[in-house]
């Protein structure tokens, strides 16, 4: 479809769609009311694909994507509003194949369980992201170490750890060391990431137990839920109390410094790759550029010190202000004295009228 | 008694509601025009760096003698206190008669990663002081810290205390080990030395994810799914893309402050014990003796009413109040409540001490 068309024309095939999709979705419930059957195979896999409406969120996603300003919001709120509808349409079926009634117990906890692993962040996704493609080539050399952190890890374990034990020697000796810190930063890596998962999946099912608790009151209290919106918050709230209540625990606290720490390990080591990358290819390099900084910093503040000492042999000569401001004032001078209008003052430091 | 009373059919037909909604609020996403923010005219009066001294435009002189200097926190953009034109701190002080002054950090490049917390609190904070208290002929000038800004404040008046007349803190972190703040608690084990020499600077993007996973129901789900419910009224709408704006632009945090910070504050918790220690200077609030107002919010899940109120222990003031905002960490800025009480209430509390 092209996207030169005006807004008019993309509203009315919006409309036009949104009416044959819920005219399908309501067929659709209809049918699975009476035969229980699933909903048809997808070969999309996000939430909500190939249901009757994903054409429809698709269209309007495109239709927004021009515009920047809110581009990104849409796409964020039709993502969640996508989940929700492909729960709605899952809900649907369920209760379609229960007589009619959104069933309880573990049916609706697997229901949640899955629109959770649907829409909550991936806790790596900021890690991966500077993973940038040059870097990936660096990977290919412990990703296959990474990938055994999995079931089959625990009984190689040894022998890996023993290979990158092994003392290297001849012309590549360091590079070689410097490959086995960073497998050996790549394993710990994986392994920190699977303890963090463990957490999170803890979290989730923590979630769901309260949601259970919290179903269960309303059934006590005789107010059940009403409206699938109405399960979602709940969910929400149960999702949210559960996560705190692992997040707070010590253990929680634990893990996710392991975590971050061994992403930051790594990180490292593939700075320093990059680094005698460049260096060998003649370009600057981020500690090179560091050490400027520190230099520069150093003469600025060599800079202040001298002018404090100006200052303060200045503001000594004339009548002397009190003895408590001047004190205060060649204090506040030392960090970086102000140079009176008449002198020369850095570009870096301007007062504007 | 069911738990559940939700069928097949109502499931449908609530989810064609839904739909509905969306589509019906496409064209208001569509009409929209861009968000703007900081809606108060100002200018600015003193630039060092990336940072700029704002003073905000009055139409009308001040009945305050003494200005007062708003100290933001590093982690978001300053433009929260004037986000727009009814939600305001700025413009409710600036219409309660005050001089408004408000330091921008600016967005802190990777030749800033060397800042430290001495730089941002001996440095820029002071020289704002004295550039706002010679535009006004004074030695002190009040200050209003909020969140990190606030802390920082403190820092500031303990170690100079002549050049602060009266200090407001607001959602100001004093005591960073209270059992209820989940942001203490994950840093507890970062090796914080490995991260800043890694990274350098802190990635804003690394910041926002983390406030995100803080709250990760609420903030990644059941606020977009929300999103309909207001699609459909374009002033909400705005409403809620100029909050997004805001929470998103967030500047990259200078490596060496963001060190000091989590070490001697969030992993040490220092500061209440009396033994940080900025540019050589160790920072004891009991040095503290001026009138102080520190407004804390009761919903606060980022920094807790306990982590805040505990500065009523350890300052040194015997004019020590505190007020309540019911509300959280972003409310007390922008909720219609904020604009009924949280300027006045200000307002109130330096009134009773003019003079």
């Amino acid at each position: 479809m092209s996207e030169a068309k005006d807004s008019g024309d993309w509203l009315e095939e919006w409309k036009a769609l949104q009416a044959r999709f819920w005219e399908s979705f309501g067929r659709l419930a209809s049918a699975n009311a009476e035969t229980g059957t699933a909903a048809p195979e997808r070969g999309d896999q996000r939430p909500g694909a190939g249901l009757p409406w994903h054409e429809g969120l698709e269209l309007w996603t495109r239709l927004f994507r021009p515009r920047e300003e809110v581009g990104a919001t849409v796409e964020h709120a039709l993502a969640r509003a996508r989940q929700l509808l492909a729960w709605m349409q899952r809900a649907a079926e369920r209760a379609a194949g229960n007589g009619g009634a959104l069933p309880s117990g573990e049916d609706l906890a697997q229901l949640m369980r899955d629109f959770a692993y649907a829409a909550l962040p991936d806790p790596f996704a900021w890690f991966s992201a500077w993973s940038v493609d040059r870097l990936r080539e660096l990977e290919r050399f412990w990703q296959p170490l990474a990938s055994l952190a999995g079931g089959a890890w625990d009984s190689q374990r040894a022998e890996w750890e023993r290979w990158l034990d092994v003392q290297p020697f001849g012309l590549l000796r360091e590079h070689q060391e410097r490959r086995q810190a960073m497998a050996r930063a790549s394993i710990a890596l994986a392994e920190a990431e699977a303890r963090y998962r463990a957490l999170l999946g803890r979290a989730l099912q923590r979630g769901i137990e309260r949601f259970e608790e919290k179903l269960a009151e309303r059934g006590e209290n005789g107010s059940p839920v009403r409206s699938a919106r109405e399960l979602f918050d709940l969910w929400m709230d149960a999702g949210e109390e559960g996560f705190q209540e692992v997040a707070s625990a010590p253990e929680f606290r634990t893990v996710y410094g392991q975590l971050v720490n061994a992403q930051m390990r790594l990180r490292r080591l593939l700075q320093t790759e990059l680094e005698i990358l460049c260096r060998a290819l003649g370009m600057p390099t981020r500690a090179e550029l560091d050490g400027v900084l520190r230099k520069l910093k150093a003469l600025r503040e060599s800079r202040a010190e001298l002018e404090a000492r100006v200052a303060a042999l200045e503001a000594a000569k004339p009548a002397p202000a009190s003895e408590r401001q001047t004190a205060e004032t060649a204090r506040s001078a030392r960090r970086a004295p102000r140079t009176s209008p008449a002198k020369s003052r850095p570009a870096s430091r301007r007062k504007e009228s | 008694m069911r738990s559940i009373d939700i069928t097949a059919d109502q499931i449908v037909r609530e989810a064609a509601r839904y739909a509905h909604r969306l589509s019906q609020g496409m064209r208001n996403l569509l009409e929209l025009e861009p968000v703007e923010v900081g809606c108060t005219p100002r200018e600015a009066v003193y630039r060092e760096d990336k940072l700029v001294l704002y003073r905000f435009r009055r139409d009308t002189p001040p009945t305050h003698r003494v200005p007062l200097l708003i100290v933001y926190a590093l982690v978001n953009r300053p433009y929260m206190v004037d986000l727009q034109e009814d939600r305001s701190l700025v413009r409710n002080l600036l219409a309660l008669g005050y001089e408004v002054y408000l330091i921008d950090w600016g967005y802190p490049d990777p030749s800033d990663r060397l800042l430290g917390l001495e730089d941002y609190i001996l440095g820029y904070i002071d020289r704002c002081v004295t550039e706002v208290a010679a535009r006004h002929g004074l030695q002190a000038i009040d200050f209003l810290g909020i969140c990190q800004g606030g802390t920082f404040s403190l820092c500031y008046t303990a170690l100079r205390p002549a050049r602060v007349r009266r200090l407001i803190t607001m959602v100001t972190p004093v005591d960073f080990h209270t059992p209820d703040n989940l942001l203490s608690h994950w840093t507890r084990e970062l090796d914080v030395d490995l991260f800043v020499d890694t990274l350098g600077n802190v990635p804003a993007d690394l910041m926002n994810f983390f406030y995100l996973t803080l709250k990760p129901y609420r903030l990644n789900l059941q606020k977009y799914v929300g999103l309909v419910d207001i699609l459909d009224d374009r002033e909400e709408l705005a409403n809620f893309l100029r909050m997004e704006k805001w929470i998103f632009d967030s500047p990259d945090q200078a490596g060496e402050a963001f060190r000091q910070f989590i070490r001697d504050f969030y992993q040490q918790n220092k500061l209440v014990k009396g033994e940080v220690e900025i540019g050589g200077e160790r920072v004891d609030l009991r040095r503290i003796e001026q009138p102080v107002l520190n407004v804390y919010a009761t919903q606060d899940h980022l920094v807790p009413p306990d982590a805040s109120r505990a500065l009523g222990r350890v300052v040194g003031s015997r004019d020590y109040s505190e007020l309540a905002f019911r509300g959280g960490h972003i409310g007390i800025y922008v909720s219609s409540r904020a604009q009924r009480e949280v300027a006045p209430g200000i307002d109130a509390w330096l009134r009773a001490r003019a003079g």
